[in-house]
């Protein structure tokens, strides 16, 4: 059948293209015989349907056509502008587009890379803060303590400008081998033994050692307090450090939410500029329509205007009483 | 497609009005005849065909990454236009007489000769015929009998071969010919 389909497909198409050269259908017809009742009907239909003619549109149309076209033109060009030229650093739009999502979408439905994104922060900052309060209670020698001590340089370095630094009491508590050192020198006094180690005790120099050592002590506690006044103030300049780049966030949030509504309003008032436009255009159009419609309905009063007057000349000719 | 077109295509894309314009006067008369048989209303067939080229520079991003002939594009374009605005209205076009639309009359040219009732009516007969066929045998049609194409340019048109094509054309005329029949055109 398909075969036979296809080899009648050929048989018909070569009497189209005859059809084309101007052959007659008798003819065409008389070289397949066999095939001509099949081919008959069809041919026919063939030639009714080229004799259709093939229809023309109305000149407003395409005009109309055409500024549709070029309005949809206008209105990419303005799309991709935004698109080329971004209101806000990346870093707002980065903040504005996650506070839309959560608006849009709540905070279950975010983005994939927005959640990665809110975890670790989230992680990191839970990570630090606890890191830190441990460390504050940690000792010298104790892994945590050089993050004690890191924190207590960060907290001087917000306290203070570079100039001033140089001015201020040290407040870094001494290192573990000089606490090491007092305790060795008071039990020494206890054992007899205050010197570097000859074993022999020297009256005239007990009264050197135990004011050093006092001394010590006290250098310690006042050393101790200081660190611990130096402590809190860290802690103290840490809270505030947060609490700027928090609102450093809100107000960039905010900066960019801002920036998106003006960009909308701006695409808004663009679309709306070209859609007056368009309607402009579109009013023309029909105005011009409207002359057209006007002047031709003019001309054809005035035609049947005129013909009326050759008509009543014609009868007056004809009448004998006007005559002279 | 050839470089000149090809250059237009490119500059239409990179915001030419000229560009695009040229492409539009090039190009509608042929997308709204094809319109017009298939939606069988001028004035219906105005609106879609320039839906088509909005559609156009709206898609030619895309177009362009393609290696297609522009042409067998743009009547994808007006397919889908169709297909959409025949969906919206959730029916088929309804076949109107040819006579009785004012609109339909107005876009036939009178190659210098007015339209008789007869030629009118054997028109309506021919649309109302047309809107029974499937959208392939009526694209066959109009583009191989109203629109004078031959088998290879409507193969290359429809991204088919040209056996496809002839055997295409044999089953539309057998269709066409049984509607022509079942509306008493015959």
């Amino acid at each position: 059948m398909f075969v036979r389909d296809r080899s009648f497909s050929l048989i018909l198409e070569s009497c189209l293209q005859g059809l084309d050269r101007g052959e007659s259908l008798p003819d065409l017809l008389a070289d397949f015989p066999e095939l001509a009742d099949q081919l008959r009907p069809l041919l026919l239909v063939a030639m009714a349907s080229r004799a259709f003619p093939v229809p023309r549109p109305s000149e407003t149309a395409q005009r109309l056509g055409r500024n549709q076209m070029l309005a949809e033109m206008n209105r990419l060009e303005i799309k991709k502008a935004f698109r080329k030229k971004p209101a806000v650093p990346l870093i707002n739009r980065w903040i504005g587009g996650l506070v839309s999502a959560i608006r849009a979408r709540g905070l279950t439905r975010l983005a994939y890379s927005y959640r990665l994104a809110m975890v670790s922060l989230v992680l990191l900052l839970s990570g630090g803060y606890f890191t830190i309060s441990a460390s504050a209670s940690s000792q010298p020698g104790d892994l945590l303590y050089i993050l004690k001590l890191g924190m207590q340089r960060a907290g001087l370095v917000l306290s203070y400008d570079n100039g001033d630094e140089a001015e201020q009491p040290i407040l870094i508590s001494p290192q573990p081998w000089e606490f090491g050192h007092t305790f060795q020198a008071l039990n020494g006094i206890h054992n007899g033994n205050p010197g570097s180690g000859s074993g022999v005790p020297d009256p005239s120099s007990n009264s050197e050692i135990v004011v050093s050592a006092a001394d010590s002590i006290k250098e310690e506690i006042a050393t101790n307090k200081d660190l611990k006044d130096a402590e809190k103030e860290a802690e103290k300049d840490l809270k505030d450090a947060e609490k700027e780049v928090e609102k450093d966030l809100k107000d960039a949030e905010k900066e960019a939410e801002k920036d998106l509504k003006d960009a909308e309003k701006e695409a808004e008032k663009d679309l709306k500029d070209v859609e007056k436009e368009a309607e402009k255009d579109l009013k023309d159009v029909e105005k011009e329509a409207e002359k057209d419609l006007k002047d031709a309905e003019k001309e054809a009063e005035k035609e049947s205007k005129e013909i009326e007057k050759d008509k009543n000349k014609t009868l007056k000719l004809g009448d004998p009483s006007q005559r002279h | 497609m050839d470089i000149k077109e090809k250059a237009l295509l490119y500059r239409a894309h990179a915001g030419d009005r000229g560009a695009a314009g040229t492409l539009y006067e090039h190009y509608y008369r042929d997308i709204y005849s094809y319109v017009f048989y298939r939606v069988n209303n001028a004035s219906t067939a105005e609106d879609l065909s320039a839906e088509v080229f909005v559609r156009m520079v709206r898609h030619l991003p895309g177009f362009l990454d393609q290696d297609k002939p522009f042409i067998s594009w743009l009547y994808g374009l007006a397919k889908k236009v169709i297909r959409d605005y025949q969906r919206d209205r959730k029916e088929l076009i309804s076949a109107k007489n040819i006579s009785g639309d004012p609109s339909n009359r107005k876009a036939l040219p009178s190659n210098g000769r007015s339209h008789t009732h007869r030629d009118r009516h054997a028109l309506g007969c021919f649309q109302q015929a047309l809107q029974r066929l499937t959208d392939p045998h009526q694209e066959i049609i109009i583009h191989r009998f109203v629109k004078g194409r031959s088998v290879e340019d409507i193969a290359d048109l429809i991204n088919q071969s040209e056996g496809a094509v002839r055997i295409l054309q044999l089953n539309a005329l057998k269709s066409l010919e049984e509607a022509l029949e079942r509306e008493n055109c015959l």
